[in-house]
């Protein structure tokens, strides 16, 4: 073999002497070897015994027929990331041209943002979210990075021996609660599960963000089912899951991101920083305060994307209307059908069935408050909601009981009797 | 204590459910677990076939009026693992971070071809790990609420795959190596189309391969950066690989008549493997990691005898999990490159 004469100036750049060079072209290793292993600095007397193993050894698996396409140029290299307050985190690895994500993802398979697919190995998968604008939140990296630093045990950062006795109503109403919400969180890992296999591997910061999310969900199931049948043994009734369909109705993933992201979480997170006021004992507290903060990075990263989606997405001005409006009438159809979450803030607030109507007041302020956080939210992503929401939402600070739309109930009322 | 409520707009049909005054649980070592609250109404013992296709998990009263969510399995079988619960729990006790329990300061400088070794065998890993985390997140769907456990360690999973590319992408950056060319990856996984198919294919086969090889990280780890971090996620590994065995496992033991169905996806995967999107077959990862367990180019002798010893390993542990499920008459029909490797 014969090195040409631009590899040979290569070789002595690298420190190879004339003698080296003459020894690699008279042994059995190819050109392409010498030409990868000239990509990378390599002491050349560690070269000579390289040349030692391959002259013994032409035949040997990883002798002559060695690729290296490792050594081959791909990603860009000499970064030095530096670590944040934090630690090492996604946002400070991700510099140089590794901090570039396209608004158009172009490759078809699992190869990470920053290199390329060897020649002849990109076998197309099934994803079909290529467009950055379909997913992608200022900050979601970091979002990913404060899920994994703010995580919580329920089994044993939560005071479990000493859960106080409550009343039997006010222990029902709150495994009441449990049920509700721990219900959606089945359906919310579901729905975003499903999702992470359309997302392309360009935008890696989302598919790690929504693993988050997914986590969390489960870790709301566990903790809220413990809570429920830690009191007495029974966990409650499930919402009727209007809700829910809202999010399996999303034919894109910023239609399903809304619905569960923006309109529910905005609900959600309202509902649990609420139960500062409803829930009736520190361990309860407790457990809310710290759904909240989960809660609170999924409702984050659902305004974030929408904010991005409605700057950069082609017609966003018409679809978002449209989007709200959906996951909206979802959350009404739940709130005006089903009786048992309402209910039982309701008891809670009252502390009990006997002063119900204090109860059913403070749940109208806490509508009132789910309503304003929701459009005040919306605003600050540059969406004007206010005036232009489901009817339902707003008249439910005034009739919490959304009786006005149960004529039935108002007129017969209902008898409850319970055993205790 | 009777008591009566009149309120216009009140139901209170939710208040006047049974409540079990049996169910006793109480905090120990491990606090409140999953398993502890297993029990009584909520129990999932003798419960086979799930009921209501809402999404009301075990022991929740569905609403009657609830649409049908049709895409759940509902006999036990076919998601169920008699370790769910338990490696859930453990999921969430051994959680670490990336960015603060890796000692980033001790990769210090290395030689270049070491260097690159280790970002290509990242590159890789970065490549393939969240594959294992769309297609667990596929099937999570499929899990009826009455066997909610198994949804909720799936979930686990995919945090834990999250936290493996992530790291593995920063191990590949942070020293200045960079991302290397990317080979076939692991895209072919997303071809899954049954839940115990993947717990075969990707729990008892694929990531038992990559368990085998962190476990060995202690080898080709340079640093302490590097040795922990292949330390915790095989740790994690160890889970879903520990899920996917009981998993199988119960299915042969309450489905008999899928072990030939079983053998079949065997058939087939273990004939891909000894292809070039095998970890240790494929060059470009052999190469990387034979660089990195004989300490250089130099060495490439002794460490493609050291690959070779790995590829020995992961086919007995594979042997051994097929074992445990069930499958132990695998051996017959076992693709011949492996079935060597294996000690009888």
């Amino acid at each position: 073999m014969e090195l040409s004469q631009p590899v040979k100036m290569r070789a002595a750049a690298r420190g190879w002497s004339e003698d080296l060079i003459a020894r690699v072209e008279g042994s059995p290793a190819p050109v392409s070897q010498i030409e990868a292993l000239l990509q990378i600095n390599i002491d050349p007397e560690r070269i000579g015994k390289w040349l030692d193993f391959v002259e013994t050894n032409p035949d040997h698996p990883f002798g002559t027929r060695a690729q290296f396409v490792m050594f081959q140029p791909a990603g860009e290299q000499g970064l030095k990331p530096t670590p944040s307050e934090d630690g090492m985190r996604l946002t400070d690895v991700d510099i140089g041209s590794y901090a570039n994500v396209p608004d158009v993802w172009d490759l078809q398979n699992d190869t990470p943002r920053g290199t390329r697919p060897v020649a002849g190995l990109h076998m197309p998968a099934g994803y079909s979210i290529y467009d950055r604008h379909e997913v992608w939140a200022d900050g979601v990296g970091d979002l990913y990075e404060d899920a994994i630093r703010d995580r919580w045990i329920p089994a044993t950062d939560l005071d479990w021996a000493n859960l106080p006795e409550l009343s039997s109503e006010v222990e029902r109403a709150t495994g009441q609660v449990c049920a509700v919400y721990s219900t959606y969180g089945i359906a919310e890992q579901k729905i975003i599960s499903k999702w992470l296999e359309e997302i392309s591997y360009g935008f890696h910061e989302v598919k790690l963000f929504l693993a988050t999310q997914v986590y969390d969900a489960g870790r709301k199931v566990e903790a809220l089912r413990k809570r429920a049948l830690l009191g007495d043994g029974l966990i409650g009734k499930a919402p009727l899951g209007d809700i829910v369909n809202s999010w399996y109705a999303a034919l894109t993933f910023t239609d399903m991101m809304v619905a569960l992201n923006v309109v529910y979480k905005s609900y959600e997170v309202t509902a649990f920083e609420a139960a500062a006021d409803w829930a009736r004992t520190d361990f309860d507290r407790d457990l809310f305060s710290r759904l909240a903060g989960d809660s609170h990075r999924h409702l984050e990263y659902g305004l974030k994307h929408l904010e991005w989606y409605n700057r950069y997405a082609r017609r966003a001005d018409e679809h978002i209307g449209i989007f709200l409006a959906k996951a909206e009438a979802g959350l009404a159809s739940e709130m005006a059908q089903s009786n048992v979450e309402r209910e039982a803030l309701a008891v809670l607030y009252a502390d009990g069935v006997e002063r119900i109507e204090l109860g059913v007041e403070q749940l109208g302020k806490l509508r009132e408050r789910q309503y304003r956080d929701y459009v005040t939210r919306l605003h600050q992503a540059g969406i004007h909601r206010h005036g232009d929401a489901v009817g339902i939402l707003p008249l439910a600070a005034q009739d919490p009981l959304l009786a006005s739309l149960n004529p039935q109930a108002l007129v017969e009322g209902n008898v409850a009797t319970r055993q205790s | 204590m009777v008591t009566s409520i009149e309120n216009p707009g009140l139901y209170f049909d939710w208040l006047n459910l049974e409540t079990d005054d049996e169910f006793q649980a109480e905090a120990g070592r491990k606090g409140i677990t999953l398993a502890s609250i297993n029990q009584r109404m909520a129990s999932v013992e003798g419960h086979d076939e799930a009921d209501s296709r809402s999404f009301a998990p075990r022991g929740v009263t569905a609403d009657p009026r609830s649409g049908a969510h049709s895409r759940q399995y509902r006999d036990k079988g076919d998601v169920w693992s008699e370790s769910a619960m338990l490696l859930y729990e453990e999921a969430l006790q051994r959680q670490w971070s990336s960015a603060r329990d890796i000692p980033w300061d001790t990769i210090g400088d290395q030689p270049d071809d070491i260097e690159r070794a280790m970002c290509t065998l990242c590159t890789f890993l970065t490549q393939v790990e969240f594959i294992a985390g769309d297609v667990p997140g596929r099937f999570l769907e499929t899990v009826h609420p009455d066997f909610f456990e198994s949804q909720l360690f799936l979930g686990t999973q995919l945090m834990d795959e999250a936290r493996h590319l992530d790291v593995f992408r920063k191990r590949a950056l942070v020293n200045g190596g960079g991302l290397s060319p990317a080979g076939l990856g692991a895209v072919g996984l997303l071809a899954l189309d049954d839940f115990t198919e993947m717990t075969a294919i990707l729990h008892l086969f694929a990531e038992g391969l990559v368990q085998s090889l962190f476990r060995m990280g202690e080898l080709i780890g340079q640093n302490e950066a590097e040795k922990r971090m292949f330390r915790l996620s095989a740790q994690d590994e160890s889970r879903h690989l520990a899920f996917g065995v009981t998993h199988t496992k119960y299915t042969v033991e309450t489905q008999p008549w899928r072990k030939e169905e079983l053998h079949h996806y065997l058939d087939v995967n273990e004939r891909v493997q000894n292809t070039q999107a095998g970890l240790t077959t494929n060059p470009i990862t052999g190469e990387a990691l034979a660089v990195l367990a004989g300490g250089g180019i130099e060495h490439l002798d002794e460490g493609y005898n050291l690959v070779l010893l790995m590829r020995k390993k992961q086919m007995n542990e594979y042997y051994h999990r097929l074992q445990v499920v069930g499958l132990g008459d695998r051996l017959e029909r076992m693709a011949p490159e492996m079935r060597e490797l294996i000690d009888v």
